[in-house]
C-alpha cells in the first residue's frame, strides 16, 4: 500500500537537526516539544512536506516508558501530541502525505549484555505502538536499532497489537556491522522473515558509506529497501555534519539504481536536504530488482548460506546419552554450553539443539538453553522438537533466523507447525514420512518432499526455507535402505531443486565401529548432494570426510580450507608439560599443580582402573587444588595459574562422572555439599561470582549457580528446595551491595543457610554489617569458608 | 568517533590480575600473548566527548545549558580551578563482552587473562583520548585536570544515566547504563576532565577519594591503579 510500482516515495529528514536549529534541543525530552512548542513541530514538518516528502515521521523517536521515566510526560499524551502535530502538518500541506510513528531503540541494552528481558522489551513496544495506532498513524518505522533481538521485540509487538504495516530500519558502522555486531546479511534475513514491509538502514554514516552496504543488503532481501542517510560524518568536537545538500542529494540518489524505493534524510539533514534530493530524483524509476532465492539462516552475528556442505553438530541432545540427561535433569546448563561450543570448535556450524526429556517442561527448558548458547556462541541453531509450544517458545526468543527440525508430510502436523515457522520467518526441515509412516521407495519419498514444499508455500514459507530429510534407516535392520535413502537425497535434489538434511550417524546403529559406517555413509550422502550432515563434528573421521568432500565437489577453492586446517592438525603435538618434555610427570598431582587438563584426565582414568572414586577425591583431586589455592594466597602463583588448576581438577571430576554414570551409579554422591551462587540483582558483571565457582565445583561441591542479576526471590527458592547450606553472593558495585544486603536479609528470615559474600566494593566488616556470616576476600577464601561450613 | 588501541601494557594486565612477580611459566606467558593479540583484534574503541560551561553551586556543579548537575564535594574539589570541562565516554563494544563471555564458560582461565586484556585496553582508549583533549586545550594555553567518573568519592553512580543521556551515546557508540547504573558494554568508562585557565600544581593523590581505598592491595603493594 506504501510503495508504488516503479516509483520512489520520499521520506522526511532529519528532526533533531531541526530542533536544534530553532533551539530547541536542550530538553532532556525532545519530544516533549510537541506538548510545549507544537507550532514549530507543526512548521517543522510542513518544510519537510513542501520539500517533497511523501511520508513523515512523527516527532516521537524516543518516546516510550524508559526514557520518559522520572518526567511528567506519559507515552500516550507524546504520541498523541506528536501526530496530532504531524496531522495538522498533512491537512494544511498535502492530503496525501502519510504519518509514521518513529520508534527508536528503548535506549537500554538487552540480555545477556544489558539487563532488559525480550518480556520487558516487548511491553514497551507494545504501550508504544498501541497509543501510535490510536492516535492514528499510517504505519511504525522502527529505526536506528543495532541490536536484533530489541528490534524483534519491537516487530512482534507491532503485529501482534496493531494491524499497520511496519518498517524495519537498521544503522550499521563502516565495517558493515552494527554496533551489536550484527551484519547486514542477518538484519535483512531475520527482519524479512518477520513480515515487515521494507527492510533499510539509517543514520550511522553519510550516503557514501552506506551505498556499498545497501548494495549487499539487496543481495539478501526480496522486500522493498529504505534508505536513510545522515549528512555525511559530523565532526567529532563540533557534532556539524560534513557534506551539502546539493552533495547528500547526488550521492543519495544512487541508491535508486540499487533498487531502494523510500529515500529521505537521518542526522544533519534538512528541508534544504530533502528538496535537492526531490530535485536529483525527479523522473528517476528504482532499478527493478531480481528476485533473490538464497538458502540462508543466521544467528545476531553469523549468516551461514547453504550454497555448500555445512556440518550440524548433534550432540546437544540427551538421546541415548547419560552424561547429557543427568546434566539436563540437574539443570547444568554449563554442560550443555561447553558441549556447543566444543562442537563449533571442532567445525560445526549449525548445532542442532534437543531438550526432550521425560519430565522436565520442554518448552521452558528450550528456551532457556537457546538464550543460553546465543549467549557464548555465534552459531546458527537448529530446533529439534516435534512439540509446536516447544518450537515457538525457542523462536520467539531467538536471536535470528532458525532452523526447525522438523515438519513431516502429516496434514496436521503441517497445518499446526507451519504457521509458527512462517510467523517468526524460520527455515524448516521437513522429513519424508507421513500418516503412512516412512515410505520404502525414494520415489515415495519425493511424493511426500514435494507436497511439504507446497504446503510451506501456500503457507507463505519459500522453497530455499524448506529443506528435505529423506530418513537415514539403520542398515543392520534394513539394508537395502540405505540405498534407497541416497537415491532420495539425489532425486530431492534434482527434481524440486531443495536443500537436503540427513541425520546420519543412526546409519551405523547396533553395529560395531560406527564410526567406519557413518563416515562411508557420510561421503556416499555428500557424493548425492546432501547439503546438511547432521553429525558428530568432535569425530575427526567425519569432518574429516566433509572437509575431503569439499576439495573433491570444489566447494574449497584452491583446497585452502583443507589445507590450513589439516596441515595444523598434523602439526599438533601432544601435550606436554612446560620445562619437562622429555619424561613427564604424568601424575594428577603434577597435572592440577601445573593446570594441565589433558594429563589430569589421563591420570584419572588410569587411576579409575585401581582406586575407588572417592578416593582419588578425597586423596587427590581435592587436596592437591588446595595446596594450589595456598600457593595462591602466598602470591607464588597468580589467579589465571589458579584457575588452570581448577580447570585440571575438574577434567579428572569429568572423568570421575563419566565412570560413574557409565556404571549407572548416581553422581550427587561425589559432592560435599550444595552451594548456591548468585550475583545480586540489578549486577550483570558476575567475572568474580565464576571464578569462585570453577574453584569450589572443583573442590568436590555441587554449585546450583543461579547467574547474574538474580531476584532475591529466586534466590530464596532454590536455597529452600535444594535444602542449601551454603550461599555465595557477589556485587561489584555500591550501587548493589544495597540488593546483596536486601538478599541476605530475605534470606535469614527464611532459612539457616550460612552467607558468604564478595565483591571488589565490599570490606570484611561491612560484609558483616549487612548480615553476612562470612567476607570471602577472593576465591582461596571461599574455599576455606566452605570447608569450614561443610565440616562442621 | 573510532579510537585506534595499537597495544596494550602486558605489565599492566598482569597487575590487574593480582600480579605479584611470581614466575610465570612458559605456557601461560604464550597464553597471556594470544589473549592480547585476540583483544586488539576484537575491540572497536569508539569515543564521544563534549565540551561545556559549568556553574558552580551550593549543592555541585551544574553543567551549563542541561538539568545535569554533579553532587558532592569531591567533584567541586577536583574542579576547583575549572571554569569549563571536557565530558567524555569511551567503550570498546560489545563483541568483547561476548567474548570474555565465552572464554569464561570454554576456558575460564582464558576468560579471566581477556577480561584483564579489555579492563587494559578501554584505559589505553580513554588515555588517549585525554592526551588528545589535553593537546587541544593547551594550544588554547589552559590545562586539563585529571580525570574524574561517576563514583569516584562522593560522587554518585546515579548520575551516569544522565551523564550518558546528555552524549547520547546509547546511538553515538553504542553505551547503555542498567537500571542500577553499570555501564553496557561492561568495558567502557567516562569521566568528567576540568578545563583550568591554570596550571593543577598541587597533584591530588586519586586514592584519597576511592572508596576501595582500605581495601585495595595494589595501593598497599604501593602499585596503586593509576601508578
Amino acid at each position: 500500500m506504501l510503495e508504488m510500482k516503479n516509483k520512489i516515495t520520499i521520506l522526511d529528514g532529519a528532526f533533531g537537526t531541526m530542533l536544534q536549529q530553532k533551539g530547541l534541543l536542550t530538553a532532556t525530552v525532545p519530544e516533549a516539544n510537541n506538548l510545549t512548542h507544537p507550532e514549530i513541530i507543526t512548521e517543522i514538518h510542513r518544510e519537510y512536506i513542501r520539500s517533497g516528502a511523501e511520508i513523515i515521521y512523527a516527532s516521537t523517536f524516543g518516546v516510550n516508558r524508559y526514557k520518559l521515566e522520572g518526567t511528567s510526560y506519559s507515552v500516550s499524551q507524546l504520541m498523541e501530541a506528536a501526530v496530532k502535530n504531524a496531522r495538522m502538518a498533512r491537512d494544511a500541506e498535502n492530503p496525501l502525505v502519510k504519518i509514521a510513528l518513529d520508534c527508536g531503540p528503548i535506549g537500554k541494552m538487552m540480555k545477556p549484555n544489558g539487563d532488559m528481558s525480550f518480556d520487558e522489551a516487548y511491553q514497551i513496544f507494545e504501550e508504544i505502538v498501541t497509543a501510535g495506532e490510536q492516535a492514528g498513524v499510517d504505519l511504525i518505522v522502527f529505526e536506528t536499532f543495532t541490536d536484533l533481538a530489541e528490534i524483534k521485540a519491537g516487530i512482534l509487538a507491532a503485529k501482534e497489537h496493531t494491524d499497520l504495516p511496519i518498517f524495519a530500519s537498521m544503522s550499521f558502522e563502516a565495517n558493515g556491522r552494527t554496533f551489536a555486531g550484527v551484519p547486514i546479511s542477518a538484519a535483512a534475513l531475520t527482519l524479512s522473515g518477520l513480515g515487515v514491509s521494507a527492510v533499510g538502514i539509517n543514520c550511522s554514516l553519510g550516503p557514501e558509506q552506506i551505498l556499498p552496504l545497501a548494495a549487499e543488503l539487496a543481495k539478501w532481501t526480496n522486500l522493498p529497501i529504505l534508505i536513510k542517510p545522515n549528512a555525511g560524518l559530523p565532526d567529532p568536537e563540533t557534532d556539524q555534519y560534513e557534506i551539502t545538500p546539493a552533495e547528500f542529494a547526488e550521492i543519495t540518489a544512487r541508491f535508486a539504481d540499487l533498487g531502494a524505493v523510500f529515500i529521505g534524510g537521518c542526522c544533519g539533514t534538512t528541508p534544504q536536504y530533502i528538496s535537492a534530493l526531490r530535485e536529483r530524483l525527479s523522473g528517476k524509476h528504482p532499478l527493478e530488482r531480481q528476485t533473490v532465492h538464497r538458502s540462508a539462516i543466521c544467528s545476531a552475528e553469523q549468516t551461514v548460506e547453504m550454497n555448500e556442505v555445512r556440518i550440524v553438530g548433534e550432540r546437544i541432545n540427551p538421546t541415548g546419552k547419560k552424561r547429557f540427561k543427568t546434566a539436563l535433569a540437574e539443570h547444568d546448563i554449563a554442560y550443555i554450553l561447553t558441549q556447543a561450543l566444543e562442537q563449533t570448535a571442532a567445525g560445526a556450524e549449525i548445532l542442532d539443539v534437543n531438550v526432550g526429556l521425560p519430565g522436565l517442561d520442554e518448552a521452558a527448558v528450550m528456551a532457556e538453553v537457546v538464550e543460553a548458547i546465543q549467549s557464548v556462541s555465534n552459531a546458527p541453531l537448529q530446533i529439534d522438537s516435534g512439540d509446536p509450544k516447544t518450537i515457538e517458545a525457542a523462536l520467539r526468543i531467538y536471536n535470528g533466523k532458525a532452523l526447525v527440525n522438523s515438519v513431516n508430510g502429516e496434514d496436521r502436523n503441517l497445518e499446526t507447525l507451519l504457521p509458527i515457522v512462517r510467523k517468526y520467518g524460520a527455515a524448516v526441515i521437513g522429513l519424508t514420512l507421513d500418516e503412512n509412516g516412512l515410505p520404502q521407495t525414494a520415489e515415495e519419498r519425493v511424493r511426500i518432499a514435494e507436497k511439504i514444499i507446497r504446503k510451506a508455500e501456500e503457507y507463505g514459507i519459500p522453497k530455499e526455507d524448506v529443506i528435505i530429510d529423506c530418513l537415514t534407516l539403520t542398515v543392520s535392520a534394513q539394508q537395502e535402505q540405505a540405498m534407497e535413502t541416497l537415491k532420495a537425497v539425489r532425486m530431492v535434489k534434482d527434481r524440486l531443486g531443495v536443500k537436503t538434511v540427513l541425520g546420519v550417524s543412526n546409519i551405523s546403529f547396533g553395529l560395531p565401529d560406527r564410526e567406519t559406517i557413518n563416515a562411508a555413509f557420510l561421503t556416499l550422502a555428500l557424493g548425492q548432494g546432501l547439503d546438511l550432515p547432521i553429525i558428530n563434528p568432535n569425530v575427526r573421521t567425519m569432518t574429516g570426510a566433509v572437509d575431503a568432500f569439499k576439495v573433491l565437489a570444489g566447494q574449497d577453492k584452491n583446497s585452502e580450507r583443507f589445507i590450513s586446517i589439516h596441515n595444523q592438525m598434523q602439526g599438533e603435538k601432544p601435550v606436554v608439560p612446560a620445562g619437562s618434555s622429555v619424561s613427564p610427570d604424568s601424575s594428577l598431582e603434577y597435572a592440577i599443580a601445573n593446570g594441565l587438563r589433558q594429563i589430569a584426565a589421563e591420570a584419572t582414568v588410569r587411576l579409575l582402573q585401581t582406586t575407588e572414586p572417592a578416593e582419588i577425591i578425597d586423596q587427590i583431586l581435592i587436596p592437591t587444588l588446595e595446596k594450589v589455592g595456598t600457593r595462591f594466597e602466598k602470591g607464588e602463583i597468580f589467579l589465571p595459574q589458579l584457575i588452570q588448576s581448577a580447570g585440571a581438577a575438574q577434567a579428572g571430576f569429568e572423568e570421575i562422572r563419566k565412570m560413574m554414570t557409565r556404571s549407572s551409579q548416581s553422581g550427587a554422591n561425589l559432592s560435599k555439599g550444595k552451594i548456591v551462587l548468585a550475583t545480586v540483582r540489578g549486577d550483570i558483571h558476575d567475572i568474580g561470582k565464576n571464578i569462585v565457582k570453577v574453584v569450589l565445583e572443583n573442590s568436590g561441591y555441587q554449585i546450583i549457580d543461579l547467574g547474574k542479576d538474580v531476584p532475591i526471590e529466586v534466590v530464596r527458592q532454590a536455597v529452600l528446595r535444594e535444602n542449601v547450606k551454603l550461599v555465595g553472593l557477589s556485587a561489584l558495585m555500591t550501587t548493589t551491595v544495597k540488593s546483596m544486603a536486601e538478599t541476605i536479609r530475605d534470606l535469614k528470615s527464611h532459612s539457616e543457610c550460612r552467607i558468604m559474600v564478595g565483591g571488589a566494593v565490599l570490606t570484611k566488616d561491612y560484609a558483616l554489617s549487612i548480615g553476612a556470616d562470612y567476607f570471602a576476600k577472593d576465591a582461596k577464601a571461599a574455599m576455606d569458608i566452605a570447608k569450614k561450613v561443610f565440616e562442621e | 568517533m573510532n579510537i585506534s588501541v595499537e597495544s596494550l601494557d602486558e605489565r599492566e594486565i598482569l597487575r590487574n590480575m593480582g600480579y605479584r612477580g611470581s614466575e610465570i611459566p612458559s605456557d601461560l606467558e604464550s597464553l597471556i600473548q594470544q589473549c592480547i593479540r585476540q583483544t586488539l583484534e576484537t575491540i572497536q574503541p569508539r569515543a564521544v566527548f563534549r565540551r561545556f560551561s559549568i556553574e558552580k553551586d551550593i549543592d555541585g556543579i551544574r553543567i551549563s545549558g542541561t538539568d545535569l548537575i554533579f553532587p558532592g564535594a569531591s567533584i567541586q574539589k577536583h574542579l576547583e580551578t575549572s571554569g569549563e570541562v571536557w565530558l567524555f565516554a569511551v567503550t570498546v563494544g560489545q563483541a568483547t563482552d561476548k567474548l570474555i563471555r565465552t572464554a569464561l564458560s570454554e576456558k575460564p582461565e582464558e576468560g579471566i587473562i581477556l577480561d584483564s586484556c579489555a579492563a587494559i585496553a578501554v584505559e589505553t582508549a580513554a588515555d588517549k583520548i585525554q592526551e588528545m583533549l589535553r593537546e587541544t586545550v593547551e594550544r588554547e594555553g589552559k590545562f586539563i585536570t585529571s580525570r574524574f567518573s561517576p563514583g569516584y568519592g562522593d560522587l554518585p553512580l546515579s548520575v551516569q544515566r544522565d551523564f550518558l543521556t546528555l552524549l547520547d551515546t546509547s546511538r553515538k557508540i553504542g553505551l547503555t547504563v542498567t537500571d542500577r547504573f553499570l555501564m553496557v558494554p561492561s568495558k567502557s568508562v567516562s569521566a568528567i576532565i576540568g578545563i583550568s585557565p591554570t596550571e593543577i600544581k598541587t597533584k591530588q593523590n586519586p586514592c584519597d577519594g576511592c572508596i576501595l581505598r582500605t581495601t585495595c592491595e595494589l595501593r598497599k603493594a604501593g602499585t596503586p591503579c593509576w601508578k
